[in-house]
């Protein structure tokens, strides 16, 4: 039996959010939505790296006034997760801004932001 | 260990840089400001100084030395001036 | 593919693909479920008072901060390609002319739609979103880095004034400024790495910290005089329980700079270009 922890749980929203991008991604037809479905599954990518540093009663990695060197290492969250996260939004913003560039330039040649008919090539 | 600077550098080079920074965007803005506005502004910069600085970094600014255990975000207050400074320096009119 | 022709076979064909690869990525996470075992990087965790207090910042730079540097040229090459997409008027690339080039056209903002109380609370709006970019940039020392973040909060501070103002943006940062300014940005991230390599042959060595000289087997010491410049301008005195130890982010404030001038640099010009395309007219012109 799973104990069921707040890891857990995050960890299950993470791989539902990663689903739903991923459908939304494969089998809607609008360009605008499928780039937020995109931004849907990094999100629970995101999701998932936060919380592999969970640790059940840890405290932030932040050294405050009094706090122990002795006693800091065995505490602390795990903040590699939150590190690789930091370097994943940007790699996230710069992809989505490519994205939208190119979602409008299709959308000046087609005149449509439907996935199908600008796959049929038909012209405004 | 040799220190030309003092203890509390970490906590005045911010200010400084903040500062500086500050004057280098304020040349950039333009538009007009009336006396009353620029009041408004500092106003609520100082308010804004005290929510934005997390109490948990105690030492953070003047915590650890002036006032112990008062979290300010002196920062904020002084890349707001230098805002101002850098618009009367070379600010354009709109 | 449209949702109405996911009927009959079909549908039931992507609904078990679906559920299998729902089942595959939620067993794949629940394994690192409950595996992660305490200071499970203990070697950073027990460094940590040498490092800033907020010690993501120091811990992300030192592990990564080459990395980082190649990332921060990446934003900027994806603003660059987001421009030649939309705007082609800075390169002009010959080859095969078959199709017309995209028109240029600006996105209508309607300034004049905008209400009054709006426009007058937008500059005091737009200077303290500033000051407060300014203030996570400079947060380094103390806390975690905000290099991205400061250049994502001004650069949203720029696009409202561009969505209240229009053409007369109070924060009126022009093309050129941009473009400088993220070049700037990137080379002071590229730059700040050489005290590092000529110190210990590591590109980006954090020499202000100067985390890993004392361990056996690390090539090159680090001049006292490289740590002192480097480092004094944002040491701190942590007093915790076992005594006052001096920590300091090192170069870490300086390369927070450099890489938020990058990334204002390049979502401004993304903003600008994504509002009135790329043209050679003057700003304030129509």
């Amino acid at each position: 039996m799973i104990e069921i922890t707040l890891q857990l749980l995050s960890f299950i929203a993470a791989a539902i959010l990663v689903i739903v991008g991923l459908t939304g991604m494969l089998f809607l037809d609008n360009l605008i939505k499928k780039i937020i479905s995109f931004t849907l599954l990094s999100d629970g990518v995101n999701l998932a790296l936060v919380s592999l540093g969970y640790v059940e009663g840890g405290i932030a990695s932040i050294l405050t006034p009094g706090s122990s060197v002795v006693d800091f290492p065995y505490n602390a969250i795990l903040i590699f997760g939150p590190g690789i996260v930091l370097t994943n939004i940007v790699i996230g913003v710069s992809t989505t801004a490519i994205l939208v560039a190119l979602t409008i330039v299709l959308y000046k040649r087609y005149g449509t932001l439907k996935a199908s008919k600008v796959l049929k090539g038909e012209r405004k | 260990m040799v220190m030309l600077l003092p203890e509390m550098a970490g906590e005045i080079a911010p200010i400084i840089i903040a500062f500086l920074l500050g004057i280098f965007f304020g040349t950039q803005l333009s538009g007009t400001i009336s006396r009353r506005t620029t009041l408004l502004i500092i106003g609520l910069g100082i308010i804004a100084a005290f929510l934005f600085e997390a109490p948990i970094f105690t030492w953070s600014l003047f915590g650890g030395y002036i006032t112990e255990g008062f979290s300010f975000a002196a920062p904020f207050i002084s890349a707001t001036i230098g805002l101002f400074i850098g618009k009367i320096i070379r600010g354009g009119k709109n | 593919m449209e949702m109405g022709e996911l009927k009959g076979a079909r549908g039931i064909v992507a609904l078990v693909a679906l559920v299998i690869i729902f089942a595959g990525v939620l067993f794949s996470f629940l394994q690192l479920n409950g595996n992660v075992a305490r200071g499970i990087s203990p070697e950073y965790n027990r460094l940590a008072y040498l490092e800033a207090p907020n010690n993501l910042a120091s811990w992300v730079y030192d592990l990564r901060g080459f990395d980082t540097f190649i990332e921060t040229g990446v934003i900027y090459v994806g603003a660059v390609v987001s421009v030649l997409a939309l705007g082609r008027g800075i390169v002009k690339v010959k080859g095969p002319r078959e199709e017309e080039p995209v028109p240029q056209t600006s996105f209508d903002f309607k300034p004049d739609t905008v209400p009054i109380i709006l426009k007058y609370f937008g500059l005091p709006a737009i200077m303290l979103i500033v000051s407060y970019g300014l203030l996570i940039v400079t947060g380094a020392a103390t806390s975690g880095g905000g290099g991205f973040q400061c250049g994502v909060i001004i650069s949203s501070a720029y696009l409202l004034g561009m969505a209240i103002y229009g053409k007369s943006n109070p924060l009126n940062l022009g093309k050129k400024f941009l473009i400088g300014l993220g070049s700037i940005g990137w080379a002071t991230y590229g730059l700040c790495g050489l005290p590092g390599y000529l110190a210990t042959h590591y590109w980006q060595y954090n020499v202000g910290a100067d985390l890993w000289s004392s361990y056996p087997g690390f090539p090159g010491a680090v001049p006292e005089i490289l740590r002192t410049v480097f480092g004094d301008p944002f040491r701190l005195a942590l007093v915790l329980k076992e005594g006052t130890f001096y920590s300091s982010a090192g170069i870490v404030p300086i390369i927070n700079l450099g890489e938020a001038f990058n990334v204002i640099g390049a979502l401004g010009l993304i903003f600008l270009v994504f509002a009135y395309g790329w043209s050679d007219r003057k700003e304030g012109e129509t």
